[in-house]
């Protein structure tokens, strides 16, 4: 018995060291190197970050950056692994939905005033909300994403109709004169696409954006559901609608058909420019890029988004790296530009810097779409759970599509669900 | 001190040696076990009893049974559709892995190039999950998919596989049985040829025919290959995650998703991680309690299990 109590203890004794030589290795000093962790794991994201981040070292020796990169996917939970384990990266790019959940377990470091203030008076209102908690900045917005309609100028040419919709009838009419049928009663081509990849934001954000030209809200200043109303019932019967006329099916891929032609209109990011033009090539001079219309003419809604650049409260090079942010973030490079709005133009998508969007999206006028939005896009709010009311508001959109409930229904028991989610915080 | 006294001695000084040797050869794995097990298996367990936001391990506050009040809740979404639909998930799974499995491993022994028939039944175990379902999503496809092009073929409407609520769960459990079915067959076909040919023989001086043969010789003396096969069928059902995240997410409208899926979301996703080991537990509950059950009812029927 004494001996296996000995050898019980023994083994206690080996697995705290084990555990205490494990912790005590993640971080055995400060390293000289300040490390940056971004979702830009796939190109040309990749590649152009490294080149800013090699031409600052060129010219900081003191302050090398390191970059960082995993997938989109993978950020929050490679942010929330590292963090905890002592590991966290000296910058952290996020998306601006998490900011509530990073700002109440005090991951991310006040920014500096100075930071603070440009952020509050050159970037749009949107932008600087979305990176905002309560009247705390959080960090740099670098990309910026608002909502517009993309359609194709040539099935809309085909169908007999020269402009895109300026209202909701407009709307579901050209969707009805656009889409076609094979004779099996597949859509060929759809009128509309419902974005039903099973990711919430291509489910709920076009829906928040038809909710906001409608009048309504998304998400009141204090994190409770403010969808289920009038207006948010008006957006979800149109999606329901454009589904039952035959227009759209959200069992088609909208991502794949759009720039192979199967789609005709479909509600989307900004960023969405840039992958088209990496896919449809030449082809892409059929996109067109409108506001997306209302119930009424001259109705239009919208909702912005963004990722931020803040520092990591537990770094120990915190001026180095705000210093960095600032040469990348604020500082006029090439156009008058900064090199973060640069880079998000050189990717096909833009800034939440007002200069940078005016002075780059000159190139091609889709862009004028979103920048425009950037004024009266509604910001995505985002307390902690926000998450978790947008998974919940995803599961009632998709249940009114597939028939399973009723528009008044689902938009009650999501507010429910949602607005219960917030004291759990 | 008498010779018998010093036997004695040398004697337990020998099996002390043993015994140090034993726990030295032993504590690598026994290390092994407890880092990667045992810790995190406690961790889970305090956690479920405590309210914690990620990020900083000096935030895990003492909530008691909170968490498991709001996941047990009748109103709320873990039990119905949660553990139902995972319940539904594994069962349906394993049932149609289980049939098919049987049948085709008993057809295997009967042809000629076994091995090569259990290697194609192999081939989707050893393909990656995210090959898998995305091979299957595209077969699902309304319109351009292969099954809706060949129901179109004879006639029939396309159907929304993924997309409709009342599809998409049966759907997902044809993909997650085909996946299994190779390594059911793998372990069945060794558990028919254990069976000895002499029963057969015997069964046919009887007057047995293929039916009989098999229902009263073949499968009473394949339970324990059969007990195998479903319970570990059964806990992998349950815990499946990888091909619910690639295939729908959990959706539509929840319809497929799982418990392995929810407790991915809530920790890592909603950031509620007193939630998200709450639902573990419960999980954990849930299949020791199956596998005792199927292990009971296997004995009962004169089955060796231990």
């Amino acid at each position: 018995m004494r001996t296996t109590l000995r050898a019980l203890a023994l083994a206690c004794a080996v697995l705290v060291t084990a555990s205490a030589c494990a912790t005590g290795s993640f971080r055995d000093g400060p390293s000289d190197t300040i490390t940056i962790l971004t979702h830009y794991g796939s190109q040309p994201q990749k590649s152009e970050l490294k080149k800013l981040v090699d031409k600052w070292n060129g010219t900081h020796p003191d302050a090398q950056v390191e970059t960082q990169t995993v997938f989109y996917d993978d950020l929050l939970q490679t942010i929330t692994a590292r963090q905890t384990a002592g590991q966290g990266p000296d910058i952290i790019n996020a998306y601006s939905l998490w900011g509530g959940q990073l700002a109440a377990a005090d991951v991310l470091d006040t920014p500096p005033s100075d930071v603070a203030s440009d952020i509050r008076e050159h970037y749009s209102p949107a932008a600087a909300k979305t990176v905002s908690v309560g009247d705390r900045v959080l960090g740099y917005p670098t990309e910026m994403q608002t909502y517009a309609l993309f359609y194709n100028k040539k099935l809309l040419a085909a169908a007999g109709v020269k402009h895109p919709p300026k209202t909701w009838d407009e709307l579901r009419e050209i969707s009805r004169k656009t889409s076609t049928h094979d004779s099996s009663g597949n859509l060929d081509v759809a009128g509309f696409g419902l974005t039903a990849g099973f990711n919430d934001t291509a489910v709920v954000h076009p829906f928040a954006s038809l909710l906001q030209s409608a009048g309504g809200r998304y998400m009141t200043d204090h994190g409770r559901a403010a969808f289920d109303s009038e207006a948010g019932e008006k957006a979800l019967s149109l999606e329901k609608r454009l589904i039952d006329d035959g227009s759209a099916d959200p069992g088609i891929d909208v991502a794949k058909a759009f720039p192979s032609g199967r789609v005709a209109m479909t509600i989307n990011a900004g960023y969405m420019i840039g992958s088209l033009k990496a896919v449809m090539g030449k082809s892409y001079k059929d996109i067109g890029v409108a506001p997306i219309p209302g119930p009424r003419l001259g109705d239009r809604g919208s909702v912005a988004y963004s990722f931020f650049s803040g520092v990591n409260a537990r770094s120990h090079h915190k001026k180095q790296a705000w210093e960095f942010l600032r040469w990348l973030n604020a500082e006029p490079a090439a156009h008058g530009a900064t090199r973060m709005g640069a880079l998000q133009f050189s990717v096909g998508t833009i800034s939440g810097r007002v200069s940078d969007s005016r002075a780059l999206a000159v190139d091609d006028p889709n862009y004028t779409p979103f920048v425009d939005a950037l004024d009266y896009a509604l910001p995505e709010a985002n307390p902690q759970g926000g998450q978790q009311m947008k998974t919940a508001l995803q599961g009632s959109i998709q249940s009114v599509w597939s028939g399973e409930e009723t528009v008044d229904a689902a938009l009650s028991s999501a507010a429910a669900e949602a607005d219960a989610t917030l004291p759990r915080h | 001190m008498t010779p018998t006294l010093t036997a004695r001695g040398s004697l337990a000084k020998a099996r002390k040696h043993q015994s140090r040797a034993a726990w030295a050869f032993l504590s690598p794995s026994l290390l092994f076990f407890a880092v990667f097990l045992v810790l995190p298996l406690l961790f889970a367990i305090a956690l479920a009893l405590a309210s914690w936001g990620g990020f900083d391990l000096g935030r895990i506050r003492f909530s008691g049974t909170d968490n498991f009040a709001k996941i047990l809740k009748p109103t709320g979404s873990f039990l119905v559709p949660i553990l139902a639909n995972t319940l539904l998930f594994a069962f349906g799974a394993v049932a149609l892995a289980l049939i098919a499995s049987v049948a085709l491993a008993h057809a295997i022994t009967r042809l000629r190039f076994q091995g090569l028939w259990r290697t194609l039944y192999f081939l989707p175990m050893v393909t990656t999950v995210v090959a898998v379902g995305n091979v299957w999503k595209y077969l699902y496809q309304p319109g351009s998919g292969l099954i809706n092009g060949l129901l179109n073929a004879v006639g029939i409407g396309s159907v929304k596989f993924l997309s409709d609520t009342s599809t998409a769960m049966p759907s997902v459990i044809v993909v997650q049985a085909w996946t299994s079915v190779g390594a059911a067959i793998l372990i069945l076909t060794a558990g028919l040829k254990a069976i000895p040919e002499a029963y057969y023989e015997a069964g046919a001086l009887d007057g047995t025919n293929a039916w009989t043969s098999f229902w009263h010789i073949t499968v009473p003396l394949l339970r324990p290959t059969l007990l195998f096969v479903l319970i570990t069928q059964f806990i992998a059902g349950l815990q499946s995650f990888a091909l619910i995240m690639v295939m729908t997410q959990g959706g539509p409208a929840n319809a497929t998703n799982v418990a392995g899926f929810e407790i991915y979301q809530q920790a890592f996703k909603f950031g509620v991680w007193g939630v998200a080991s709450a639902m573990a537990l419960v999980l954990f509950v849930v299949i020791f309690v199956i596998t005792l059950a199927q292990l009971w009812i296997f004995r009962r029927k004169g089955e060796e299990t231990s």
